[in-house]
């Protein structure tokens, strides 16, 4: 019988219980085994299961393998009850189980643990397999009045962006596409809210925020949190006059369900596999693999899933929505035959900055370690706007692609179409050069001191909105300067803010308390 | 590096519960093989029960043997 009497045993059981979540976790993220950054993090992997399994016997390595029980599946059994358990309760139901069983089973227990582990490696390298992709439809001949929504995440307004030879470029060919389109674009537009979680669920709800992340619930814990929002009125309006709503989000935030009993919400996640598109050599990508993976489970967190060291979580934002945007997006909707009201919400131009303006990814070394919301020097302010301001000239570019196939397609004129962004850019300076700049300082809350500047205010709140209605001939530009919110409720849906106009023009930072405080942001626009 | 990152990452909670569910019941699977002979001997208590049955019930579980070096 397989037993743990030898050392290589021990330390094959011991893989299944270290080295294998690690392969799992990468299948899961359709990343490839055969890569130099793998079989090195797998080779460190292995250290601590051969050390384990030469220091430790009988009782001792027994005791050892319930313990790793515990940790490696704590976190995925709280899953299983939709977090209604804490972790911590899990792994102590998981060590007192796996306890028994070894009490029981005795070295029989140690087959059957290879069996689960190995099979649960299997099942995700089988379900990640290179041949799932996004299906295509056929294309449909009815010409029906859809209405298209799309939300850029970080898309600054055309007046935000900073006077540099490349914003100014990027801004004239966002204008340019636009235009093009017969938009009507409002330069000076801004968000209420600084953050995605505040400002899309404010504008779907068509109403302010009484108090901050009033309309999301928020689950999950450190950097594995999914937010679902509370009430969608746009959603529901739309469905109510008989659209079929189709939705596209990001996996973690949740706008769709289930607000609309039949939306169509479809789900992308940010996989680790879209690092192959970006140049880079193996040492960069082992620090994307083993930080996220240490991050992608809290008790891996505190356990730094048996690595030696600890690195950090990095996304890698706009890769994720290559695999639909803007082709796939640019397919379902012209293989609808009858009136939908399509929502997608982009993470691009979201950080980090990777793409040039032509569309190949810059090598990832130059944009690995770039974090939202850290405040940085004037050399690093001008660096990150000119590769934001690079990408959103590749995002203009595929906002032609998009829009272009509609028109080719003879749909795009009965359509009316709402591009916006849900915040600014939230690249920020340090204002005060002399002083250290603190590390993380949340773009929706209020600098300490509570001075307000007017580039900070910028660079948090312009955003795009530009909306083409059905039938437009000829584009507009309007340069008043409101909020988003009004903007839309005036120009799109028809009626007077619910909050009022003068509220509404108002964007809101969260103090110390917790509590909205609202800026004159007119006061400061330049 | 600081750990926080204002990032979301997806918990992927609809991947893993396929997995577990699946690897569950072949690992339930695998603990029945080995101890398939005791199952069967746990039925058939009710009949007769020689001594050869006995000896074999003591010694071989499943594929494998208990006690075998």
């Amino acid at each position: 019988m397989i037993g743990p009497s030898k050392w290589y045993s021990r330390a094959g059981f011991l893989c299944c219980l270290i080295v294998f979540p690690f392969l799992t976790f990468l299948a899961n993220n359709e990343y490839g085994f055969f890569y130099p950054e793998v079989i090195v993090a797998s080779a460190l992997l292995l250290i601590p299961c051969l050390l384990l399994s030469l220091l430790t016997r009988r009782n001792i390595f027994a005791t050892v393998v319930v313990i790793l029980v515990a940790l490696s599946g704590a976190y995925p059994l709280a899953l299983l009850f939709h977090g209604s358990i804490r972790w911590q309760i899990a792994a102590a139901m998981l060590a007192f189980g796996a306890g028994m069983a070894v009490w029981i089973m005795r070295d029989r227990f140690y087959p059957v643990l290879v069996v689960f582990t190995s099979s649960g490696l299997l099942i995700a390298v089988a379900a990640h397999m290179p041949w799932k992709s996004w299906s295509h439809a056929a294309f449909s001949r009815a010409q029906p009045k859809h209405i298209v929504w799309i939300l850029l995440d970080e898309q600054m307004g055309l007046a935000g962006f900073p006077v540099t030879p490349a914003c100014s470029e990027a801004r004239d060919e966002l204008r340019q596409v636009l235009t093009k389109y017969n938009f009507t674009i409002y330069p000076d537009a801004y968000s209420n809210y600084a953050g995605t979680i505040d400002s899309v669920p404010s504008i779907l709800n068509e109403r302010l925020l009484r108090y901050p992340h009033e309309l999301i619930d928020r689950t999950g814990q450190g950097n594995l949190r999914q937010y679902r929002i509370r009430g969608n009125r746009t959603f529901t309006g739309f469905a109510a006059e008989g659209y079929r709503v189709v939705a596209y989000q990001y996996a973690s935030l949740q706008f769709c369900q289930p607000y609309v009993a039949s939306a169509e919400c479809h789900n992308y996640t940010l996989s680790l596999s879209n690092l192959h598109q970006a140049p880079g050599n193996w040492r960069d990508r082992f620090r994307w693999l083993v930080g996220n993976y240490q991050a992608s489970d809290p008790v891996r967190s505190y356990t730094r899933g048996f690595f030696f060291f600890r690195l950090g979580v990095r996304m890698p934002g706009p890769l994720g929505v290559s695999e639909i945007w803007p082709d796939h997006l640019a397919a379902d909707i012209l293989s609808r035959d009858r009136p939908i009201f399509f929502f997608a919400h982009l993470l691009t131009p979201h950080s980090p900055y990777l793409y040039r303006s032509d569309g190949s990814v810059r090598d990832l070394h130059e944009w690995s370690d770039d974090r939202a919301d850290e405040r940085v020097n004037a050399a690093e302010y001008q660096d990150r706007y000119r590769r934001y301001c690079e990408q959103v000239q590749y995002v203009s570019s595929q906002l032609d692609r998009f829009l272009g196939t509609l028109r080719t397609h003879g749909r795009l004129d009965q359509m009316t179409v709402v591009v916006h962004g849900d915040h600014g850019s939230r690249i920020r300076l340090n204002l005060d050069a002399s002083a250290q700049a603190p590390e993380y300082e949340d773009a929706e809350t209020l600098d300490k001191g509570e001075d307000t500047d007017g580039r900070d205010l910028m660079n948090h709140f312009s955003a795009l909105l530009a909306i083409k209605p059905a039938g437009a001939e000829k584009p507009r530009i309007s340069n008043e300067r409101h909020s988003i919110l009004t903007l839309l409720d005036r120009d799109l849906f028809r009626q007077n803010p619910a909050d009022g106009t003068a509220q509404t023009d108002l964007v809101y930072l969260i103090d110390p308390q917790r509590q909205y405080r609202p800026v004159q942001i007119a006061k400061y626009w330049r | 590096m600081n750990r926080h990152m204002f990032a979301y990452l997806d918990p992927t909670s609809g991947s893993v519960a396929y997995q577990i569910a699946l690897s569950t019941f072949l690992a339930a699977a695998a603990a029945v093989r080995m101890y398939w002979k005791k199952i069967q001997q746990l039925f058939r208590r009710n009949s007769s029960n020689t001594s050869v049955e006995k000896k074999q019930e003591e010694n071989v579980v499943g594929g494998w043997s208990a006690r075998r070096p």
